[in-house]
Order: structure tokens, then sequence, then C-alpha cells
């Protein structure tokens, strides 16, 4: 059944999460890193500073090439 | 829906960090270098879309699997994610010719039908690549598609409109329930494996309209005669769209695009036949788009046994009525050839494959004697709308007439009706949408007339006003009418009732220098309003404020590019104003269109004041009312871009 596989899916990622967490605030209890689930806490990333700046990505954008799309694309039913 | 920037589609929110997917990390989904410095360099590598199956992906696996592995079992089979059921067709229809299959139909495949297949991620993160991507929520998955911004931006042109209302009066699942597509298709469908199906209609999580309306089989007599016998849909849905002739090709750019270069709006009968995936005798059927010219761009005759495969194919239209025209009559089925396929109706080279759709004579069913249902009587006004051929013939024996083009004045470049001067509808008759309650209304009587007359309009003589379908030319003729100018007719079918049907002729270039002439205008302000006259209407007893717009827009889920809010005026009665006309700009059936302002209330007892976004589709509807003899027809000026504007006004 679709309702039991979901189910299944999201303990299994509940049980992830649970320890993850865990984990995490050990850590942060101990000091060693911010408190889980706070963004600031997140790894230093290129993908993350970038594209979750506004401001970056215009600029990127400005250069990147767009393709144009045909004046002949019809839509689909 | 508007497309996004380019940097709005790879935007992704805090809220993202927030949720379970943001335990991985990007590189972990995605690839790339995140350590590089540069664009370029981080992004070499990188899989926009982890989540497509083989062979549309450059993965191996699917990356949701790793949690969702149930769902990924028999999604990533899915109809949605490998359009299974295209190649067999095209196979079928191509003669199972493996040459042919790589030379032609494997590039026309990959570059056409397959563009519509879609991912996890088009139904869970983004809108679909067909629309062009972009994260629909800084890259928060959703477990429900979002209706408008993911399943419309596939299934747009035809369900959507169909649901929506923009042909037709929409379904009554979204106008009465506020359903949208997952009511109907739940997980359970959408993921559900598409193997070894040759048509979609045969996979058994399909949704049936028994599923929820068992109980009321039983307490209709009409559900006792037809169930089991008739498909639902052949009494409960309206005319939609039938396409003939899709073709692909690639532009002068190289984008591959496909056009679809006729479409009618009706509605066809026909017989149950193999593999149809339906067990009734009678069902709906449509024209799928299929031509054998379809893939001529990549070789000539490619489909060499074209006729292999039916070309009218069992439907399921997405404009589901109660009662509707058909089903307010026995009669209005019974006897009625023209509503089911014939031998007629099929093209030269379709003829066998459809014969077993075809409802031959002897099947459709007589008229029935104990039907003494009546039809409302009717008595169109008849001189508000022209057919081509009278138009000719009137410009042929140089009838005084002053012919108006209502469309964009770069169209009526391309080609327009000889003598035909421009009126650029959407940008001269209105005030244009700035912040005050003035906008979008329209021009003051005596601004408007001034600028009629300095186009050689007047209203010595009768104006004849013509579009390609999109109700500007009710739109002026209304206008005209407001002046004081009676004797104005729009042109039945627009441009292409000219062109394309009655093979007249079309002449390009720029407009001739008008002969300015004046434009003596007698306003009516009986058939206008403003704000405030709608509010004090509407408190008293009789009125009806009938909204035309689509039932999207009527209930803020489509917005319209000028709103700055979403929402109706209360109490309005929802009625699209293409319920009245064809996407072509054919007004239709007037004791259809009569029958169905009858069934929502309208009455030519009531003043209707109509309103929509702008004034246009309010137009259409004021044109399609007063051609039916509705008395008491009232535009409102600038409807809700000047509703909502106004201090007064609340939702």
């Amino acid at each position: 059944m679709n309702h039991q596989r979901v189910l299944t899916s999201r303990n299994r990622l509940l049980r992830q999460m649970f320890a993850a967490g865990l984990a995490a605030g050990l850590l942060s209890a101990a000091g060693t890193v911010g408190a889980a689930g706070d963004p600031a806490a997140k790894p230093a990333s290129t993908c993350v500073a970038c594209h979750t700046d506004v401001e970056k990505l215009k600029a990127e954008a400005a250069n990147v090439p767009v393709p144009a799309g045909s004046a002949l694309q019809a839509g689909k039913g | 829906m508007a497309p996004l920037a380019l940097h709005e589609r790879v935007l992704v929110s805090r809220e993202f960090f927030k949720t379970d997917h943001a335990e991985k990390t990007c590189e972990q989904c995605h690839g790339g270098n995140p350590a590089a410095v540069g664009r370029t360099e981080a992004h070499k590598g990188v899989v926009k879309d982890p989540t497509e199956v083989p062979p549309f992906s450059k993965v191996d696996k699917i990356v949701c699997a790793e949690c969702h592995e149930e769902q990924v079992k028999t999604g990533s089979t899915s109809l949605h994610a490998t359009l299974t059921t295209f190649p067999k067709v095209l196979r079928a229809r191509a003669g199972n010719d493996a040459r042919n299959w790589d030379s032609v139909m494997e590039p026309g495949r990959r570059n056409h039908c397959t563009a519509c297949h879609s991912s996890c991620g088009d139904c869970h993160v983004s809108r679909p690549k067909f629309a062009k991507g972009g994260f629909l929520q800084g890259h928060v998955f959703r477990k429900k598609p979002d209706m408008v911004n993911q399943c419309m931006a596939c299934h747009g042109s035809r369900v959507g409109d169909e649901f929506f209302g923009n042909r037709g009066v929409g379904d009554v699942h979204l106008a009465k329930k506020s359903m949208d597509c997952m009511a109907c298709h739940p997980a359970g469908e959408m993921h559900a494996s598409g193997e070894g199906l040759t048509s979609r209609y045969q996979l058994p999580q399909m949704p049936k309209c028994a599923g929820c309306h068992e109980k009321d089989l039983g307490k209709v007599p009409q559900h006792k005669v037809h169930a089991g016998k008739v498909q639902c849909q052949v009494c409960h849905s309206q005319e939609y769209v039938n396409c003939y002739s899709c073709h692909t090709g690639k532009d002068a750019n190289g984008v591959a695009y496909f056009v679809n270069q006729m479409e009618t709006e009706s509605i066809k009968i026909g017989l149950a036949y193999p593999g149809s995936g339906r067990s009734e005798k009678y069902i709906l059927v449509r024209h799928v788009p299929a031509d054998k010219e379809v893939f001529d761009f990549y070789g000539k005759e490619a489909f060499k046994t074209f006729d292999n495969v039916p070309t009218w194919k069992a439907t399921s239209p997405h404009n589901i009525q109660r009662k509707t025209w058909q089903s307010a009559s026995c009669n209005h089925c019974h006897g009625q050839r023209a509503l089911f396929l014939a031998e007629g109706d099929l093209l030269a080279y379709e003829k066998a494959a459809n014969r077993p759709v075809v409802v031959p004579d002897g099947k459709v069913p007589a008229k029935r004697k104990e039907d003494t249902a009546k039809d409302p009587e009717v008595k169109v006004q008849s001189a508000m709308m022209i057919a081509a051929e009278s138009l000719h013939k009137a410009l042929g024996k140089k009838e005084p007439l002053i012919l108006v083009d209502a469309r964009a004045t770069e169209t009526y470049k391309k080609g327009h009706i000889e003598g035909a001067v421009p009126f650029d509808v959407m940008d001269e008759l209105r005030y244009p949408a700035d912040a005050t309650p003035r906008a979008m209304t329209m021009k003051a009587p005596e601004e408007l007339a001034a600028l009629l007359g300095g186009k050689g309009i007047d209203r010595s003589v009768r104006v004849v006003v013509y579009d390609a379908g999109g109700l500007e030319a009710p739109f002026l003729a209304y206008a005209l009418y407001r002046l004081g100018h009676a004797n104005v007719a729009v042109l039945d079918g627009g441009i292409d009732a000219w062109a394309k049907e009655a093979k007249l002729p079309l002449v390009a270039g720029d407009p001739k220098p008008a002969v300015v002439r004046k434009f003596e205008a007698d306003p009516n302000a009986a058939i206008i309003m403003d704000n405030r006259q709608v509010v004090a209407a509407m408190a008293e007893p009789g009125t009806i404020v009938l909204d035309a717009r689509t039932v999207g827009q009527y209930q803020g889920l489509a917005w319209h590019p000028l709103q700055i809010q979403a929402g109706h005026i209360e109490n309005a009665v929802n009625l699209p104003a293409m319920g009245f006309w064809t996407a072509e700009g054919i007004l239709k059936d007037p004791r259809a269109s009569a029958w169905l302002l009858e069934s929502r209330g309208v009455t030519k007892d009531k003043r209707i004041i109509v309103t929509c976004t702008t004034g246009q589709a309010a137009a259409g509807t004021w044109w399609a009312l007063k051609h039916l003899g509705y008395p008491n027809v009232v535009l409102h000026d600038g409807s809700w871009v000047s509703w909502e504007r106004s201090p007064m006004m609340k939702k």
C-alpha cells in the first residue's frame, strides 16, 4: 500500500534526522558547532553562498547566454 | 503563468535549509565542484535535475530513491516519467521499420514528444522543464504539486483551458468545490507504473467518476438508463478542442518547435474501440493532433502505416458540468447525427483505423417522442453579427460601410482585409493601468469620439469590426454603441473566418492615410457603470453582477498581469465569456447560450452588470447577451482593475 510505503520512508528519514539531530545537539552542547536547523550553521559552500544571494545571481545571470525560445512553439494539451 | 527570470529560477530560499531535504549538501545531489572559484568551474559536471529517470537522466540512479524508494520504484516507469505509450504508437504508424525509426522517428520523438516528460522534481520542487523550469518555492520540496505552476505548465493549452474556463465555462469540480488536479489524480495514480500500456486510459489507477458519485447513480432516472452504456462525459462535458495537424521542426535558430495548424471546438460521440480502455458503448472521442506529415521535417512520408492507429481517440474532457446543453433534453442528443462521429468527419488518410470509432446511422439513438421538453425561444439581434461571405458581398456591392480591424497595428500590417481601418483596442480604447481607479476604464466619450473620427470612423454608416477571436472586436463594437452608434456588427469568426474558412484575400502593409471625419458622440449612459454606480445597483433587487472572467481568475488562482490582488465582487455570478464565444471568435449556438444563462438564473427580467478584469471579457459577454435580446445589460467600466484600486471597495 502506498500509504504504508510513505510511512516507511518517512520513518527511516525521521530516524536519520533524529540521529543527526542528536549528534548535532551533542556537538552544540560541547560548543563545537551551531544549533541544528540554524541556516547560519550550514557549512560554507560556494553553491549556497551564490544561490541564496539575489544580487549575486542577478549579476551572474547577466553573463549567461539565454537560448531564444521558438516563436513557433505551442503548448501541449 | 509568467516565465521566471533566470536568477529567480535558481534562487534557493533560506526556508529550504530548515527542511529535511537540506540534510544533503548541494553536490551530493547535483554534483559540481563547490570548492571551485567561478561559475564555470563550480558548475562543471553539475546535473541540473538529478531526479530524472533514464534515458533522460545523466545519472544512473534517481537521487530521490535513497529515501522514497517505493515511490521511485513505480514512479520511474510512470506515464509522466517515461511517456511509454508514445514510441509504441509511433512505431505502429511508422510500419515498425527499424531504419526509419533510427533516422526519422527517434530524432523527432527526442526533439518534440519527449519534451513533455517530467521528473520527480518537475512535480515536487520546480516548474517543469517544458515551462523552462525554475524553483517554485526556493528549492523547498512540496509533497503536493501546484496546479497552476506545475500541472498546468504542461497541461495548459487544452486541459487547463477547459478546467479554468478559458474555453467554455470551466469545470464544476473547480467552480463549486475548488478541487485541484490532485483531488482526482492522487499520488497513487501519478506514481503508478505505466509499463506495458499502449494507452494511458488503460492505467488501472485512472480516476473513475463513480469513485465519488456512486451514490448519485441511483437517484437520477437518466443514470439508470445510461449507466454502463454511455461514458459520463458524453452528457456532462461541454464542447472542447479537437486538434488536427501538429507539425514539428526546428526554426531558423535551431530551436525545436511543434505547432498545431488546425483546431476546432466541438463534441463528438464515438464507439468504444479495441484498446480504448473504455467499457461503455458510447464514449467521447477527440481528434488527436497526429498528422501523417508530423515528422516531415525529419523525413518525408515517414509514417508509412499512419492509418494503423485511430486519430479519433477516447478522451475525458476537463470541463464537466452537472447540467449541459446536450443533457438538458433527450433530443439534444438523440437523433442529433452531428454529435456522433460520422464517416464524413474523417480525413482521407485516416479512414481505416477510425472505422470502429465511427457511429453508423443505425447506431445513432433515435429521437424520443416522449421528450416534450421545449427549448427556450431565442430571437437574436442578427444585425449585430455578420458572416464573412455576407461582408464580402456587401463590400463587393460597395455598400456604405466602415470596416475596422481591432487587432494590434503590427498584426494589421502583416495582413488585413482590404480597406479596413486599424484601431488597436488593447492600446487605444482605455486609460492606462496606473494606480488610480481610472485604470483601464474607457476613455471619456469626447476623447474617444475624437480618436475614432481621426481614423475616419463616424456614425453616418454601418461599422463592421473584426479581430482574431480575442474579444477585441465586440469590445470596440460595444464602445461604438456606448457613443450612440447602434449600427455596428462584429465579423463572426474574425479574420480566420474570412481568410481560412471563406478563403478570401488579405492585404499587407501600412494603413492608408485616414479621411478624417467628425464622430458626433451621443453617449448612452445606461449601458455603463463606474464602481460607485455598481455598488449602488447591487443593493437594488433584480440586479445580477455577472463576472465574465475564467473560473480560475474568479477564484483567485489565475492572475491577470494588471491585477494587484485576487478576488471577485461579492455575490457576483461567475459565467466565463468563453461560454458564449469559441476561441475563434464565433458566437455559439444561441439556443445553448440562452439555456446556459437561464440555468444560472441570469434572466431577461433582471438588470445584468457584466464585469471581468479589465472590461474586455465583460464587453464580449455584453455583446453576446444583447445579441440574445437581453434588454438591460450594463458594463462595469474598468472592472476588477479599477475596482481593486478604489479605496472604497472591498474584496
